[in-house]
């Protein structure tokens, strides 16, 4: 089947090379991508609310009239459910959204088509410099998980790291960190671990034990653990807590509507969400021309434009302005600040079989409910 | 009906129950029994393979069992609660409120008009550190520091029994609005003073609406795992959480069946062993006995009686404390009700404002959010698709599972305590086990992506709603009246429908008022059902709230507040036309 594709991939690579040539002129014109058209529909994955409209706007009303191929937009819906819907033979969508975390088990457990690279430009490939686009996944969207305050309570000295945010004594005020229950992607763990002084390139495999006995240290300070995106930052409107841990793309949206929130990208961890095909998808063809519009470089900045997620294609920041690239978690002068979350220590088993989600949730349970 | 009533005795399947539970049976196999038969095999198999690796998971860890020990001592809890809260405010409904009843009662659905997520931020809005009510006190000097309500067992508790007390009130109620005034009156004309005829007589009489209350309260309970997370602290881990941590992150089905079944065991047992206590279940081997127990001599035979001490001292202080009792009863009514409208409150308050973000107070005032709801199609059609199939899913629970509730009311056959036990514990699994079963049982069956499954799946979760009602208000139902109707002539149905349905008009009512809502506000199930040809409100206002909470949220709650006080205006006005 491999060779087939880079037969074939070759193949429209050397004539989209003949044209190129002819239209060398228009330098990075749309006109000389792939032809991407077709016929019928592709159901894709919706985050919701502002990301939902970032990516009708962005990427599925552009990829319709290019191709027009319709594009139904559906709810996306937890990984488990996802797995669950694949397992039985219906998956949700065409184009499913999977956080990093959970990615690397779907591919183990054969539940993904691989990725049909003919669609798309080598160049586009190779711009995924942070995270490469894989057999089964290509990286949809870097997010990070910062250090955030509230502005108003911290005018002269501002947190700037993991050990500030358990240092409550010069930088008082309540705290707002992820449920454990978010396992990988509240991070909770590696941020433990920082406060207590491991350094970044000593994270992993992880020391449950020790990042318990650090959350033990904070765990009076902390007025909510969050248990999703919304609630981090509405802690910190509401002024329930002063400090923790929330998503860059949601203080950027509090920010943007009025709210004075703080980052540091110090010490950032840095995730991310990959678009996959699910085994048994209806609309595979049209799936795999939909996620390889969506590496295109202008399609990505504009896609950042409207929203701050991060492009996983690096070419994207060509068609950004400083202004814009200066909030993305993986624009070039931040990119080196940041841990990018280790998603292959969270999906190992270890020698009781147990990967890193179960045992970051046996962890946690068994800490909520003993430790007082 | 009347079937029944003539010959309640020795009744078998063959003889007339089968054909009226028929469509009850076929719903219970299709939409319960073959998708929990799934989940019990993905309990016992890991990896293709037969074993018991989950269940010696879940029994190894001492942490999985402390959680479900602390879920069913939190559930009794707040069933408690509800109760002392609860039992007071029926009374003064039932009781005192006259005309404006009706009122009352729809103002009791007020917390179920608000997803979940908005209801928890208006709660924290209220209660949280500088929230109205810690305001109000730093203001009036009784506090110098914010007492620490919400984000604990506090919070947690104030947020469960605000959603759950309705359950209690409306069974409640139902029972003690068809206590007949004359017993009262009989009982006051022999020399009883009233708190002693309240304890002697109104209490026993109500008790069967009680039980229902508590039953359904605290198998309700037993799933709630957004308001604990999200208005509690971590240590208010309940095991619905548990389970769908399982489903939904980690993806690791056998563990969480194996939990859901363990779950569903304990509390299936329970109540099996406590059936004669708690169902209006015919019982006994002779046909009398069910003659006897529908005929309101429950005076003698309440299932509460045996639990009370004989009412000689309770009534002694209640006759002490009688003069009291009136403005006493009024005030906490009027308490129950800000209580169970104050979150309501703040929701209308922020559907209008003005900020581009959720804030309480809000800086200002606007419409900017109903503009942004109406504009958006996608909203307008999941909210009808929302109301359509809560209301088809209601109106089939309630003809599916009165029928059910009637025989186990009146006859005897066999297998009936285990019939009850099937239909009520829809209620004990957590729904998002019964998802998972439902979800590839659906596949199975080619019907994915199909809105025939909501319906299924709505009706599942509706029928132990009714059930739970129906037999509740069945145990004091007077079969004679019927038979007096059947006796001067009356068809089956007309005898239904002149007499039978007008004197279990409220039962009727609120077991369709639950099963509609049990389906409007679920979210688990509309996960894994949802597909591009049916998406539900509950589902759209999650994909919004995810990641920001909105005040768009905040103005489909207003709006379905507007739509239930319109309906309730109309009841009453056309009420008012008929008088």
């Amino acid at each position: 089947m491999t060779h087939e594709w880079r037969r074939r991939h070759l193949l429209r690579t050397s004539a989209m090379a003949a044209l190129g040539l002819a239209t060398a002129g228009r330098l990075a014109a749309p006109a000389v991508a792939k032809d991407l058209k077709g016929t019928g529909t592709v159901i894709v994955y919706d985050g919701g609310g502002a990301m939902g409209a970032a990516q009708r706007k962005a990427y599925s009303e552009p990829f319709e009239a290019e191709t027009g191929i319709k594009v139904v937009h559906q709810a996306g819906v937890p990984a488990g459910v996802q797995r669950a819907a694949i397992l039985a033979g219906a998956p949700k969508h065409d184009v499913a959204n999977i956080s990093g975390g959970a990615l690397a088990s779907f591919a183990q457990e054969g539940l993904l088509t691989p990725i049909d690279y003919g669609w798309w430009e080598q160049a586009d490939r190779d711009g995924y410099d942070l995270v490469p686009a894989s057999t089964f996944a290509s990286p949809a969207m870097l997010y990070s998980m910062l250090v955030v305050f509230d502005r108003s309570r911290f005018k002269d000295k501002a947190p700037g790291s993991w050990v500030d945010i358990w240092n409550v004594r010069d930088f008082p005020g309540r705290r707002s960190l992820a449920a454990g229950t978010n396992a990988a992607d509240g991070a909770t763990f590696e941020i433990a671990l920082m406060a207590d002084g491991v350094p970044p390139d000593k994270l992993y495999p992880l020391d449950w034990e020790r990042a318990l006995r650090s959350l033990d240290r904070l765990r009076a300070e902390v007025v909510k653990w969050w248990a999703n995106g919304a609630e981090s930052v509405q802690l910190l409107v509401d002024k329930q807590s002063s400090a923790g841990s929330a998503w860059n793309g949601r203080v950027d949206g509090a920010n943007e509507q009025g709210a004075t929130l703080g980052t540091s990208w110090n010490q950032g961890i840095l995730q991310w969400a990959g678009w996959a095909v699910p085994k048994g998808a209806a609309n595979v063809e049209n799936a795999m021309k939909y996620i390889a519009f969506m590496s295109r470089p202008e399609p990505q900045a504009r896609f950042s434009d409207l929203i701050t997620y991060g492009p996983t294609n690096a070419r994207a920041f060509r068609y950004m302005t400083a202004e814009r690239t200066a909030l993305m978690p993986t624009a070039p002068q931040f990119k080196r600040l940041q841990i990018v979350q280790d998603y292959t220590f969270w999906n190992q088993a270890d020698a009781n079989g147990v990967n890193g989600l179960k045992r970051a949730v046996m962890e946690w349970e068994r800490w909520v409910t003993s430790r007082r | 009906m009347t079937a029944a009533a003539r010959a309640p005795a020795g009744a078998t399947w063959r003889r007339g129950v089968l054909p009226g539970l028929l469509p009850v049976l076929v719903l219970l196999a299709l939409g319960y029994l073959v998708p929990m038969g799934a989940v019990l095999w993905t309990s016992l198999h890991r990896g293709g393979v037969f074993g018991f690796e989950a269940y010696a998971e879940v029994f190894g860890s001492p942490t999985v069992l402390h959680i479900l020990m602390r879920t069913l001592w939190t559930a009794a809890g707040v069933t408690l609660l509800c109760l002392l809260v609860g039992y007071p405010f029926a009374y003064v409904v039932a009781t005192r409120s006259g005309r404006w009843a009706g009122l009352f009662l729809g103002l009791v659905a007020v917390p179920y008009l608000t997803s979940v997520l908005i209801r928890s931020y208006a709660w924290v809005a209220i209660l949280g550190g500088n929230g109205l009510v810690n305001q109000m006190l730093l203001e009036l000097g009784l506090v110098t520091e914010p007492l620490a309500l919400v984000f604990n067992s506090t919070g947690s508790v104030i947020g469960m029994v605000h959603i759950l007390l309705p359950m209690l009130v409306l069974p409640i109620y139902a029972s003690m609005q068809r206590i007949d005034p004359v017993l009262l009156l009989a009982a006051r004309s022999l020399g009883g003073h009233p708190a002693s005829v309240f304890v002697t007589v109104f209490l026993p009489l109500s008790s069967p609406g009680v039980i229902a209350g508590c039953a359904l309260v605290f198998l309700s309970a037993l799933g709630f795992y957004i308001t604990p997370a999200l208005l509690g602290s971590p240590g208010d881990y309940l095991v619905a959480q548990a389970i769908e941590v399982r489903v939904s992150t980690l993806a690791e089905f056998d563990v969480a069946s194996a939990q859901a079944c363990l779950l569903l065991l304990l509390v299936g047992g329970a109540l099996f062993l406590l059936r004669h206590r708690l169902t209006g279940v015919a019982e006994g081997e002779g046909g009398k006995r069910s003659v006897a127990a529908s005929r309101g001599d429950g005076l003698r035979r309440s299932a509460l009686d045996s639990w009370l001490p004989r009412p000689s001292w309770p009534g002694a202080v209640l006759e002490r404390l009688a003069p009291l009792a009136g403005p006493a009863l009024w005030l906490l009514a009027g308490l129950v009700l800000v209580f169970l409208l104050a979150p309501m409150l703040v929701v209308v308050v922020v559907a209008f404002s003005n900020a581009p973000y959720l804030t309480f107070p809000p800086p200002g005032y606007s419409g900017r959010w109903f503009a942004a709801f109406w504009a958006d199609s996608r909203w307008l059609e999941a909210a009808v698709f929302s109301v359509a199939v809560s209301t088809v899913a209601a109106v089939t629970a309630l003809l599916v599972a009165s029928p059910l509730a009637f025989a186990l009311a009146r006859r005897r056959f066999r297998g009936r305590q285990l019939l009850w036990l099937l239909a009520i514990s829809p209620m004990i699994v957590p729904h998002i086990v019964i998802a998972l079963g439902l979800f590839f049982t659906f596949v199975g069956l080619r019907l994915n992506g199909s809105p025939v499954t909501f319906w299924i799946a709505y009706t599942v979760t509706g029928v132990p709603y009714v059930v739970i009602i129906m037999l509740s208000a069945l145990r004091r139902f007077d079969v004679r009246i019927e038979q007096a109707g059947a006796s001067l002539g009356g068809t089956p149905l007309a005898v239904f429908r002149t007499v039978t349905l007008p004197l279990l008009r409220v039962p009727f009512l609120s077991s369709f008022f639950f099963a509609f809502l049990v389906a409007f506000d679920d979210l688990i199930i509309s996960l894994f059902l949802s597909s591009p040809r049916g998406t539900t409100l509950a589902m759209r206002m999650w994909e919004d709230i995810r990641l920001e909470i909105s005040p768009k949220t905040a103005v489909v709650g207003t709006i379905q507040l507007v739509v239930l006080l319109t309906v309730m205006l109309g009841v009453a006005l056309s009420g008012a036309q008929r008088r």
